[in-house]
């Protein structure tokens, strides 16, 4: 129920900074990335590192 | 009587006085126009007829008070990153002999292994720097490169085993070599492959790509995607020439067919006379390109399942939010020599991968000289003080930080001077044009990567 309830928080929250975002004549917003502060980031040229998420989500072993 | 001076109060106006710079950009959007403020990375997308309201007012106090802040960030990205990745190549050799190589011939036929030994030597000098300048718990990445690194495949297996606890491994190969065995050994060290594919058929494919005897490998690199396509941590490159060009879209329903998830087109590096022989034209390549995305979208509406185009998705990530990026090419300075290093089979540094047999650009040798002493080395500082600001056109180019006048080893190969425009200029800045577009029509999370969200968190949002 709760993994339920988070999902269904999550795209209710997604639908409405999507219609704020219809809505408006000036679209302006910035994102910042969560490493940052560690003073590394993402910082590799190409793509190749997986990160402890996609390493959890592979069952292949 | 004498009169105090009054303090000087922020300007309403954008463009005069203490007011900000805003460029405004014609994206190509039939209904709005972009607001950019250059140093700052700062953009807004503004209805065409409210674009006196986005040049005084509101918006113009609104990003004066957030400047600083945006400043602080885009400094911290461009010069306050750590070295956090090493590329090692641990042989000069490559069974491959593909048109636009940007490594040396002869190096790539005749040239040396660095050989086990030498190998666990270069990744605990390595280990040893890391661990000195990163945060406790944040592993570096270690990433075995090219020329073929599958062909010094025990040497880097026995690292790779050796050193699981201490790096993220990835591996950039051609598939030739990447038998059962090798493949399974890499899922169960959670390894990251990057695999190296130029079109949906042979015939193109194998123009390019080819050994030394002219024989092409499409067949036994479309098999190993196929027995890597449910592996998280796969993505393939795609090399943009004259020769497949007007196949990416094409390329963009075979990748989806498949079953990738992100995939890099990116245009060929003009480091070696072959591949400035094989350099798309700017106007076709962006075509092209778009054409790719807008299928990628359409595949994405229809299936419900995404392939990122990562080079692209790292523009979008880059204009959102500047230190959102993956990638580090398209900012300047740009990611090499100061977020990552190369080294070369015979141990030289240097600043990446696409300066290796650049010898004016070794830093020094990782097995004499200590890692901090390369990153401060000349060759080293003359890469990550290359800014576009010193740059002409881009440091007038209101863009100048979502492209970032990439590559310098490419700028300095066609101009002989690292301060020069990127022979794909152009391009840039219809790609850039394009995310705005993107942007515009509030399809930006169609082209990124999945995590991307959860890797960032909203810092500003124009009310």
């Amino acid at each position: 129920m709760g993994l339920l309830r988070v999902f269904l928080c999550t795209q209710i929250n997604k639908k409405k900074e999507h219609t704020m975002k219809a809505q408006k004549q000036i679209i302006s917003y910035r994102r910042r990335c969560n490493l940052i502060g560690q003073g590394t980031g993402l910082s590799h040229y190409i793509l190749l590192t997986p990160s402890a998420e996609t390493t959890a989500k592979d069952n292949t072993k | 009587m004498e009169q105090t001076p009054k303090q000087a109060t922020a300007s309403r106006f954008a463009n005069t006085g203490q007011g900000p710079n805003f460029s405004v950009l014609e994206i190509g959007d039939p209904k709005r126009v972009a607001v950019v403020e250059a140093d700052t990375a700062y953009w807004a997308l503004v209805d065409r007829q409210e674009l006196p309201q986005a040049l005084g007012g509101a918006m113009v106090e609104d990003f004066l008070a957030r400047a600083p802040e945006f400043a602080a960030e885009m400094d911290h990205l461009r010069a306050g990153l750590k070295l956090s990745a090493a590329y090692v190549n641990p042989t000069e050799r490559c069974n491959l002999n593909c048109s636009y190589c940007y490594l040396p011939e002869e190096m790539r036929k005749n040239g040396i292994d660095m050989g086990e030994e030498k190998l666990m030597l270069a990744l605990e000098r390595l280990l040893q720097h890391f661990r000195k300048i990163l945060p406790e718990g944040v592993k570096p990445q270690l990433i075995f490169h090219g020329s073929e690194p599958m062909v010094a495949r025990e040497a880097v297996f026995a690292a790779i085993a050796r050193f699981k606890d201490d790096f993220n491994f990835g591996i950039q190969t051609n598939a030739t070599l990447l038998d059962d065995a090798a493949i399974s050994f890499l899922r169960e060290h959670h390894v990251g492959i990057g695999l190296s594919l130029d079109a949906p058929t042979a015939e193109v494919a194998n123009s390019t790509r080819k050994n030394w005897q002219g024989n092409g490998y499409y067949d036994t690199v479309v098999a190993v995607i196929k027995k890597l396509v449910d592996y998280p941590a796969l993505n393939v490159i795609t090399t943009v020439t004259q020769a497949n060009v007007h196949t990416l879209t094409e390329m963009v329903d075979f990748y989806h067919g498949l079953g990738v998830r992100v995939v890099m087109l990116n245009p060929v590096r003009c480091t070696r006379q072959g591949g400035m022989d094989l350099k798309p034209d700017n106007q076709v390549l962006a075509e092209a390109f778009f054409k790719a995305l807008d299928r990628s979208f359409e595949l994405f509406e229809q299936t419900g399942r995404k392939l990122v185009i990562a080079n692209f998705a790292n523009v979008l990530a880059g204009v959102i939010g500047p230190t959102g990026r993956r990638l580090m090419c398209d900012i300047s300075p740009c990611g090499g020599g100061r977020c990552f290093f190369a080294v070369s089979a015979d141990g030289e540094v240097v600043p990446c991968s696409e300066f290796i047999g650049m010898n004016e650009f070794s830093g020094g040798n990782i097995f004499r000289d200590d890692p901090a002493d390369i990153l401060a080395s000349k060759p080293f500082q003359e890469v990550t003080n290359r800014k576009v600001e010193k740059i002409r056109p881009c440091a007038g180019c209101a863009i100048r930080h979502f492209c970032g006048a990439p590559c310098p080893a490419e700028i300095y190969k066609v101009s002989g001077d690292i301060n020069a425009p990127s022979p794909y200029c152009s391009f840039f800045e219809e790609q850039v044009r394009h995310a705005f577009r993107i942007i515009s029509q509030q399809r930006e999370e169609a082209y990124l990567w999945d995590s991307w969200r959860t890797e960032t968190e909203m810092s500003y949002c124009w009310k």
